[in-house]
């Protein structure tokens, strides 16, 4: 009786074991590609007067030069960081009224304008997996301004959102 | 089964926005031009004249009037000669004319090159090494009852960035 119980028992684990099922899952991973953000061109004001303001608008030849490249239609949050004087030794000069164009092709014809604050975030969609920079600016040499070579760095940091 | 699925293929996909961050910097550039300076150097002096004798001092003489200018270099600058048509003595005119000017990048009246200059009328040079020498010649017309005395009056030169 006692040993009859025991076959009973381990035949019911016996039909447990005809019950187990398998299913596959799939491991899936897309490695997007990278974004890169190159600087291609100084925004370049040349020479300036003491006293005399000089601008260099989005579209001229010496306005400074973006590209970013990365997955296609994917969303970026783009921050840049503009500086508010050039430098020259101890000297400052300064640089105001920013201008920012974004276009699809390497051309500041049709680019469109973004309206950018330093250090906020915006964002652009890479539909075709490239972007283009067009900035431009404005420096004011006071009339006292120290002669010299001034210089600033303007940062375009980007990243993914939305693929 | 459906659910875990999904779970999964969520999780992968939302990872690389935490880590594809990239960054790149320009330079924004200006250089401040060294600002002009303009310096009489010496008068232009014609010395003592006889009633009804011309008198004329040549650009290069030794004394010719002296300017220079300083600035940035390779720049152009327009040149503006104000030149007086009389030299003044109390009530008293004596004619000035005849300007002869000329300039060079180097302190030598000998070597410089003429200058066509009209008063008033601005006139371009290039600041070659930064640096511009003026020398400026003319001639007096003592008349015949010509009062005597001293005379005097100003030559202006102002000179402003056209180009670099």
């Amino acid at each position: 009786m006692h040993t009859r119980h025991l076959l009973g028992a381990l035949s019911l684990i016996g039909t447990t074991g005809l019950h187990a099922q398998s299913a596959p899952l799939a491991a899936t991973a897309v490695v997007v590609t990278p974004i890169v953000v190159s600087g291609t061109q100084a925004l370049d004001f040349g020479n300036v007067l003491q006293g005399v303001n000089k601008n260099v608008n989005f579209n001229n030849t010496n306005s400074g030069r973006f590209a970013v490249t990365g997955l296609g239609n994917a969303q970026v949050s783009f921050t840049l960081t503009l500086p508010t004087t050039l430098v020259s030794g101890a000297s400052t000069m300064p640089i105001t009224n920013y201008g920012v164009r974004v276009n699809d092709v390497s051309s500041s014809a049709g680019a469109s304008q973004v309206a950018v604050t330093s250090g906020v975030p915006f964002m652009r969609n890479l539909v075709s997996g490239v972007l283009y920079f067009f900035i431009g600016g404005r420096v004011t040499p006071s009339a006292t301004q120290a002669a010299g070579s001034y210089s600033g760095s303007i940062t375009l940091a980007a990243a993914y959102t939305g693929l | 089964m459906r659910i875990a699925r999904l779970a999964a293929v969520a999780a992968i996909v939302a990872v690389p926005s935490l880590v594809q961050a990239q960054s790149g910097s320009i330079q924004a550039l200006a250089t401040v031009v060294t600002p002009l300076v303009v310096t009489g150097n010496a008068p232009l002096a014609f010395g003592n004249v006889f009633q009804g004798v011309t008198k004329t001092v040549a650009s290069t003489d030794a004394a010719s009037g002296r300017l220079s200018v300083t600035g940035f270099d390779n720049s152009q600058v327009a040149l503006t000669f104000t030149l007086p048509s009389n030299l003044v003595s109390g009530g008293n005119n004596l004619p000035i004319d005849n300007w002869d000017v000329r300039s060079n990048g180097t302190n030598v009246a000998g070597s410089a090159s003429a200058l066509s200059v009209t008063s008033g009328a601005p006139v371009n040079a290039n600041l070659v090494s930064g640096n511009l020498y003026l020398f400026v010649g003319g001639r007096v017309s003592p008349a015949v009852g010509q009062v005597a005395g001293s005379y005097a009056a100003t030559i202006t030169l102002a000179a402003a960035y056209t180009g670099f």
